[in-house]
This record gives C-alpha cells, structure tokens and sequence, in this order.
C-alpha cells in the first residue's frame, strides 16, 4: 500500500473523529442543528419550526410598522433563510432577506428582521421563545444596499 | 481472521450497504413520483445501475468510487438539509473506492475503518445527547410522544394520566413541562446515551467485542425500529456484524435484501403503508 494511501485514510479517519466534537461547539456557540451536518447528534434535541418578523422602517412620521404579509417575489429569500437559519443557526444572518426587502421597498430606509425560534429548555422542560433581531439601516451614500457597518443585532435568550 | 474470512466479510458488507443506497433513492423517488425532476432521475438510473454492478462484484472499486461521486452529488445539492447517513455512506463509499481489499494490507486498513467509524458514530451519538442533556428527565422522548411510532413504544411506560398530561402539549411556546416522573420511562431514556457511550469502547476492546456488537446490534435495531430509520438501521447493524468473528454477515445478505424489497413493494402501494425513513 502506498504511504500516501494509507495517510489520507488515516488523515479522513482523524477528521472524522475530531469534527464531532467540533460540532458540538457549533452546536452550542451558533445553535446549529445537531441533526445535521455529520456530527451524529439525531434525536439528540428537538427541532422546532422558527419564523420571522418583519418590520420596515421608514423616514417618515410612520416610523415602523410591521409587514404583515410578503410579496409573492420575497417569498423564496424568505424561505430559504429560514432553511439556512434552522440548519445551520446563527451563522447565517439574514442579510440577504434585507437586501431583498430594501430594494424591493425603495420607499423605506431600514428594516428590522426578527428571527423567532421556539426552544424546549431542558431545565425546565418548558417550550420557550428566544428571539433574534437584526436591523438594517440605508447608508446614505449608497441607499440600495446595506452594510455590515449598518447593521445592528440584539438578542433575547 | 483468515484473508478469506474477511474479504468475504467486507463483500457481503458492500452488497448490504449497494442495496441500502438503492433502496434509499427508489424509495425517496416512490415517495413522491410526481414530482420527481430530471437530477432525480438521473440519481435514481445511476443508483440502479451502480447497484446492478455492485451485485455483480466486478469492478468494485470503480462502482463504490461511482456510489462515492452519487452521494457526494447528494450532499452538495441538499446541504444543509442532507441527512447524517448520507455523510455515513459517503465515506465508506469513498474507502471501499481507495482500498483495495483484494490487498491483505489494505483490506485490514478497509476493515479497521468501518469499524473506526462505526465506534466514532455510536460514540458520539451518546455523547451529543448528553452534551444538549434532553434525556436525563425524558425530555426529548416526552417532546416526540407526538409521533405515533415513538408514542406506540413508550406509552406503556408512563401512567396514563402522565401520558394524558404529555400528550396534551402540541409543542407550542408555553407547553410543558415536558419533564417525566416515571422511573421506567427514566430508564429507558437514559439508557439510550449511556449504552451508546458504553458500547462505543466496549467495541474497541477485543476481549468485550463478542459481548458488545450483539448488545450493539438489538440497541440499534430497537432505537431504529422505534424511530423508523429502518434504511439506515439496517445500514448501521450490518457495519456492526463486521465485528463478529465468524462471516455471519454473509448470512444476513438474503434476510437484508427480503427487507429492503419489501420496504419497496410498500412504497409501491403493494403492501400496507408504512411510515418509514
């Protein structure tokens, strides 16, 4: 057997020992879905749907108000945010959902996208809401399209 | 183990595993037929025919290497949402494919890694159910009551007002507690991570091998049963017949196949539904 044969299966052997415990960090750090991405954690945590809230924010006396329902055009961005959000947790941000919006909306200057996951606590055993919330501001010199400068997240877990 | 012993324990593994991906993709695509596009048709002709050669035994490595590019496909056009055993079979196809076991070296390369990645699945299949801790009050297993098959299960293991309380909770914000005061149902949700934790070394170690593959192997086929994870629980127990002594894998080769078909013919409407995955 070739040396370089036997150190690349020993080599993917290690990684595949060693990305685990990785995943696990993921798993805690980011709430990336246990189930997913080969760190053997299935049936291991509950996975609850998550949604969104969104609000746009406007220059005007308005101020903010909430959408309540997407464009047929937005629904795909929509939705595959929340694919990527539930698989892969907070290490998709929705940046492209509000880019999408803003330049959807020429009218309004920023937009509030608030990410709603259901979670089972497992201390208490209660099912209980944690949510996310990112804004996105117009920059002034270019208002089509946000920046990471422009951008603020809080949270609530 | 002798060279014939093992080589012929590594051929009926890969038959096993060829009829697993095959079914995977006949049933993924009976599944939903209508709707089924030309990727996926292209993956099911291509599963088929990788399948046909696998049965045949020639070529091996070029097949596996061809079932390796298959699931490979499968992972990158469905990440994220590729499920665990597709990353499973993608890598032993990938060492079936780099290995050669008509190589004595080689083949106790090829066989030491199945079995490698087999205590590495079962280790951290404990370890992450431990680590997230939904099951040392029942948690998750109270949490999927909703679930007929599991609800079947562990029913009788909770007193019917507890089963009435749980089963009232449509897993909305503000439901639960879904914290569990039946000792055996206790029981039985802790012994899922402890006895995936345990079996993991009790595998690796020669003198507790024969005890533990067959411990092992009525674990996974309960917990697979319970879950309906019937492909990929047939997948993992013949990995696991690779520890015994003796070939009886090759005597699972028949039996594995009659299952694999029937969940066929259930998906083709010509038995009784069954929800499986």
């Amino acid at each position: 057997m070739s040396g370089l044969k036997q150190a690349a299966v020993r080599v993917a052997l290690v990684a595949l020992t060693v990305w685990p415990a990785v995943h696990i960090a993921l798993v805690k750090r980011y709430d990336v879905n246990p189930w997913k991405l080969a760190g053997w954690g299935m049936y291991s945590a509950p996975q609850l749907p998550s949604y969104v809230q969104l609000t746009c924010l406007t220059p005007d006396s308005v101020g903010r108000y909430e959408l309540g329902s997407l464009q047929p055009e937005l629904e795909p961005k929509l939705q595959e945010f929340l694919l990527l959000r539930r698989h892969l947790g907070r290490l998709v941000e929705p940046d492209e959902l509000a880019r999408a919006l803003l330049d959807y909306y020429p009218a309004i200057d920023g937009v509030d996208v608030t990410v709603v996951e259901p979670v089972l606590n497992p201390r208490s055993g209660m099912i209980e809401e944690r949510s996310e919330r990112y804004e996105y501001r117009r920059r002034s010199e270019d208002m089509a399209t946000p920046s990471v400068a422009a951008r603020q997240r809080s949270g609530c877990r | 183990m002798g060279f014939m012993q093992s080589a012929a324990k590594i051929r009926a593994f890969q038959v096993i595993f060829a009829l697993v991906i095959c079914t995977e993709y006949w049933t993924k695509a009976l599944a939903r037929w209508a709707d089924v596009d030309a990727a996926d048709g292209m993956a099911l002709a291509a599963a088929t025919l990788l399948g046909a050669a696998a049965l045949s035994g020639r070529r091996r490595r070029t097949v596996f290497a061809g079932f390796a590019a298959l699931q490979a496909w499968y992972v990158w056009s469905n990440f994220p949402l590729t499920g665990n055993h597709r990353y499973l079979e993608l890598f032993f196809a990938a060492l079936f494919a780099v290995l050669d076991d008509e190589k004595e070296e080689e083949r106790r390369l090829l066989l030491r890694s199945v079995q490698w990645t087999v205590i590495v699945v079962l280790f951290y299949s404990g370890l992450q159910k431990l680590a997230h801790g939904y099951y040392f009050q029942g948690q998750f297993l109270a949490y999927s009551l909703w679930r007929d098959s599991f609800r079947t299960a562990l029913a009788p293991l909770v007193s019917p007002e507890e089963l009435g309380r749980l089963s009232s909770y449509s897993g909305s914000v503000g439901d639960g507690p879904y914290l569990v005061s039946s000792p055996a149902f206790l029981v039985v949700s802790n012994a899922a991570w402890l006895l995936e934790l345990a079996l993991a070394p009790l595998l690796f170690f020669r003198a507790t091998r024969p005890m533990a593959w067959i411990a092992a192997c009525v674990f996974v086929l309960v917990t697979q049963l319970v879950a309906r994870e019937l492909l990929f629980g047939v997948e993992f127990v013949a990995a696991l017949l690779l520890f015994a002594r003796t070939d009886i894998i090759r005597r699972a080769v028949l039996p594995a196949a009659l299952f694999l078909g029937l969940l066929v013919l259930i998906r083709l409407g010509m038995l009784p539904e069954v929800i499986f995955h």
